[in-house]
């Protein structure tokens, strides 16, 4: 490929050349071995995004169920269920997928009296699936006073 | 950078893939960092919506005891029975507001503003408080979040 006029080969030429002599490829070799990793980063990035959204969700959640609790007319089991229904109407549709979340209510109606000047705090934890390997746990509180003026009802009795 | 990369690359050298990969990984690590931080901020915008929200309904609580029974708190005069956050009882609302703040959000937050408006009906706070960023801390190393919720009180006759 040399000219017979005796100038220097033009640049693509010297380029072709020296891609001949062995080194041609090894640049997509080298980027085929590192793919992996680039990948792994990539996964991560959409993971470390899953976790934040899955934290906002069960923010959200939280929130509802202790607004459920504290706005509740009814105490014990009926109670405890309203904020389990909206916990999961929260979370259902969201985008969230961990499994099966868990409630806890401090001060839980079903074992304790819910008083008109006392707050309840809604805590909702579950597991986030990475999407390769493992799993976190999150876990949010909201805290929502009772409504002091709401009218409760225990059995058939109407306490104003 | 880019042009030295481009050079090295059109001489086909070896090693060219560290030189792509070290290019490639300050886009993955902001696309990082704006997930992460992006998201925390949405988060703590979330977390500060709500608390403001429900310190808002905290102090909407404290109705004038005299309102309720249906005395004009101020004249004595008989009223229309109903919950209403008179100037007697802002105080004591706009406490259980702050109070509540302090079990919703962060410690650093605070109570922007506590007020009583449309009638005595309606109490609405505002919340401010600063969360630090990891990644993007170059460029800013906290952020602001700000909300103003309100709270209406009904009364069932």
């Amino acid at each position: 490929m040399t000219t017979t006029t005796g100038r220097r080969s033009p640049r693509w030429v010297r380029r072709r050349a020296g891609l001949a002599r062995g080194e041609r490829g090894s640049f997509a070799v080298e980027l085929a071995v590192l793919a992996p990793v680039i990948l792994a980063f990539l996964v991560m990035v959409i993971d470390g995004g899953r976790l934040t959204w899955a934290g906002s969700r069960l923010q959200g959640a939280a929130r509802d169920a202790a607004r459920a609790v504290s706005i509740n007319h009814n105490s014990g089991q009926a109670a405890y269920n309203a904020a389990l229904q909206a916990m999961n109407e929260a979370l259902a549709n969201s985008g969230v997928d961990c499994g099966a979340p868990t409630l806890t209510l401090n001060p839980d109606p079903r074992t304790a009296a819910i008083g008109n000047d006392q707050t309840v705090a809604a805590t909702v934890t579950c597991d986030v699936q990475f999407i390769m390997v493992g799993s976190r746990t999150l876990s949010r509180t909201q805290q929502s006073v009772v409504d002091r003026y709401r009218q409760v009802t225990t059995g058939n009795q109407v306490i104003p | 950078m880019i042009g030295w990369f481009a050079r090295r690359l059109r001489r086909g050298e070896k090693g060219s893939t560290a030189a792509f990969l070290a290019v490639l990984a300050v886009p993955l690590l902001l696309l990082f960092g704006l997930v992460v931080d992006g998201g925390r901020a949405l988060e703590a915008k979330l977390r500060a919506k709500n608390a403001a929200a429900e310190a808002a309904r905290a102090g909407a609580n404290n109705c004038d005891p005299l309102a309720l029974r249906g005395v004009d708190p101020e004249t004595g005069g008989p009223i229309q029975s109903e919950c209403r956050i008179t100037v007697f009882t802002q105080p004591e609302a706009c406490a259980d507001a702050d109070a509540s703040i302090r079990a919703n959000a962060p410690a650093n937050a605070h109570m922007l503003s506590c007020r009583v408006e449309d009638n005595e009906h309606v109490v609405t706070v505002s919340v401010e408080f600063q969360i630090q960023t990891t990644f993007l801390g170059i460029a800013m190393r906290n952020l602001t979040v700000r909300s103003e919720q309100s709270a209406r009180v009904y009364t069932s006759q």
